[in-house]
């Protein structure tokens, strides 16, 4: 996710100057800090669930869900548990940056589209709230299934990316969109089909929605690493790389960083993704550790993400 | 680990070329350049290094003719509610919608990132440095093949690097007992086994670095929805991590024995 903030060779020396001498960050921020969200829930009436994620420095990421009903017909005994289909569509808008215009947006919402699908891979427990129903039936003697799931597609709209840190923005945007997307029952009854035959009908009735399960959806964590030595990272061995991370980058740190890790993890159970950008190497040890700090933040924030959605919804219900 | 087999200088009109071939994953890579540029962006200090990855049409069963993976390869499944798909796995239309272009593109990006950390484009202002990797046959760990093959090319073709590289992948899946096994190099089936997760590493063996990694989660299991915790979550990848450094440390030992031999 790169960024046209660039930084000229003396800005950068003096940032990390700065940081190596006094653990500061430009922003006034330590390494560690992380900077606070703004999140907005079911900004979007005509989504299922949509979130809007606002970092500050401009970026802003809204996600919306929408939903479509397919059914299966299986024959014989099913052994398997079945699941449901989420899909994820990411789109950086030419507005958020120039960069963006025209298929420059290409290739940045393609890798996004693969981190979060290839992060959301792990969610099975998610993908098993989708099922809507199970009907089996005795046709002359032969087991027959009728599945019902919901297919889920994700909308992921990158509005602005001026404040950095795009991908932790929009993974926790998706997740709050999942949770705040709430299912309609479905049941199995004769004479709605084509013709008065049976089909699967949504049941009207607000006290059987269910909400999506989003306890094994993941949020992730960025880490950069400054690199002091001759300007710019470029693989040369004089450099070296600072020691201590910057957690939540901004877009200048992003755009002078030396070396960044993604860790994804759903709570502190399962670690989902981790991936590694920029031009220079890092040593083993360091990206261990990153990676437990990762999952230890990671925990944090679902935690936090989890308490902030449960208040607005106990919120909006009291106003109704 | 597969037996490795390494050829350094196949290829007589490009500047470095290698192959690999580990069981049924072939590859080959070639280098061109530098040459002058053929399109300009970005800065002029350093050398624009473009790299392309490739399957062709037959490396593997299950890609179409449109570039779609097709239902029947595993773990890819592009079309909804497939019937066969769902009696084997219970899936409904899942949704990894990988087709054979975004594979591709992410094995690229990959490859070109991890052979930044080691290519010393400074020295080459205003050049060109093409890499193409080509995969012939196809059965597990292609991406860290690609790094491998890649960097051999480059150390043939004579480009200033501040060391190889190596690629490994580990799978990691649970045994009966309960405790962590981990494969290096699986082809496609161990793949598919990993269940609890698979490291994509390219390794700079001389330097003890990272130049880049991937760990894509296992699918959660079922059984322990609450058991595993936190610290669990990070051994399993520290021990996929060091499995990848080791199965790494043996390849170099092949990757420079070939270059000896491509040497005298």
């Amino acid at each position: 996710m790169e960024s046209n903030k660039r930084l000229s060779r003396h800005e950068q020396a003096v940032m990390v100057q700065l940081l190596r001498a006094h653990g500061l960050r430009v922003d006034g921020r330590a390494a560690a800090t992380e900077r606070h969200m703004t999140l907005e829930t079911e900004e979007i009436p005509s989504a299922a669930g949509s979130a809007r994620v606002r970092l500050p420095g401009s970026t802003e990421v809204l996600a919306g869900t929408s939903t479509e009903l397919q059914s299966h017909v299986s024959e014989g005994a099913q052994t398997t548990i079945p699941e449901g289909c989420l899909t994820f569509r990411v789109e950086f808008c030419g507005a958020a940056d120039r960069l963006y215009q025209g298929r420059g947006a290409e290739a940045p919402s393609a890798e996004m589209t693969s981190l979060l699908a290839s992060i959301y891979q792990p969610a099975r427990r998610l993908r098993r709230s989708l099922m809507a129903g199970q009907q089996t039936e005795d046709v002359r003697g032969q087991l027959r299934t009728r599945y019902c799931c919901w297919s889920l597609c994700v909308d992921v709209l990158v509005l602005g990316t001026g404040g950095g840190n795009v991908v932790d923005a929009a993974t926790v945007a998706v997740r709050a969109a999942l949770a705040t997307t709430y299912l309609p029952a479905v049941e199995w009854r004769e004479g709605v089909g084509r013709g008065g035959t049976a089909g699967w009908e949504l049941v009207d009735d607000w006290e059987r929605y269910q909400p999506v399960d989003v306890t094994s959806a993941p949020l992730s964590i960025t880490l950069v690493w400054m690199a002091e030595g001759k300007g710019t990272a470029d693989g040369v061995t004089g450099e070296s790389i600072l020691p201590d991370p910057v957690v939540d980058p901004s877009a200048e740190e992003e755009s002078s960083a030396a070396a960044a890790l993604t860790v994804a993890s759903a709570g502190s159970r399962h670690l989902c993704g981790v991936l590694q950008r920029g031009v220079l190497s890092l040593p083993p040890e360091t990206v261990k550790k990153a990676v437990e700090q990762g999952i230890t933040r990671c925990a944090e924030r679902c935690a936090s993400l989890d308490a902030f959605i449960a208040e607005s919804i106990a919120a909006a219900e009291a106003d109704e | 680990m597969r037996p490795v087999f390494l050829q350094v200088g196949i290829l007589d009109r490009a500047s470095g070329s290698a192959y690999y071939e580990a069981g049924n994953t072939k590859l080959v890579a070639a280098v061109c350049g530098p040459h002058a540029v053929t399109q300009r962006e970005g800065d002029w200090e350093r050398a624009l290094l473009e790299v392309s990855f490739r399957r062709a049409g037959w490396s593997s069963h299950g890609i179409g003719e449109e570039g779609r993976v097709s239902k029947r390869d595993p773990g890819h499944y592009g079309e909804i509610a497939d019937a066969a798909q769902f009696e084997q796995d219970g899936v409904l239309g899942s949704g990894d919608s990988t087709t054979h272009n975004d594979m591709e593109r992410e094995a690229g990006l990959f490859l070109s990132r991890a052979l930044e950390s080691v290519l010393l484009l400074r020295q080459y202002p205003g050049a060109q440095i093409d890499v193409s990797v080509l995969v012939l046959e196809e059965d597990g760990s292609t991406t860290s093949a690609a790094v491998t093959v890649a960097a051999l090319a480059c150390a043939d073709a004579g480009l200033d690097m501040v060391d190889l590289l190596v690629g490994s992948t580990v799978a990691l899946r649970r045994d009966e007992s309960g405790g962590r096994q981990a494969s290096t190099e699986p082809d496609m089936e161990g793949e598919r086994q990993a269940v609890d997760g698979l490291l994509v590493l390219a390794w700079q063996p001389s330097l003890c670095r990272i130049a880049n990694l991937r760990w894509q989660g296992g699918v959660e299991d079922a059984r322990e929805e609450d058991g595993s915790s936190g610290v669990a979550a990070a051994e399993a990848f520290s021990t996929a991590l060091e499995a990848a450094i080791s199965a790494g440390a043996a390849m170099y030992q092949a990757v420079r024995l070939s270059l000896e031999e491509a040497a005298q």
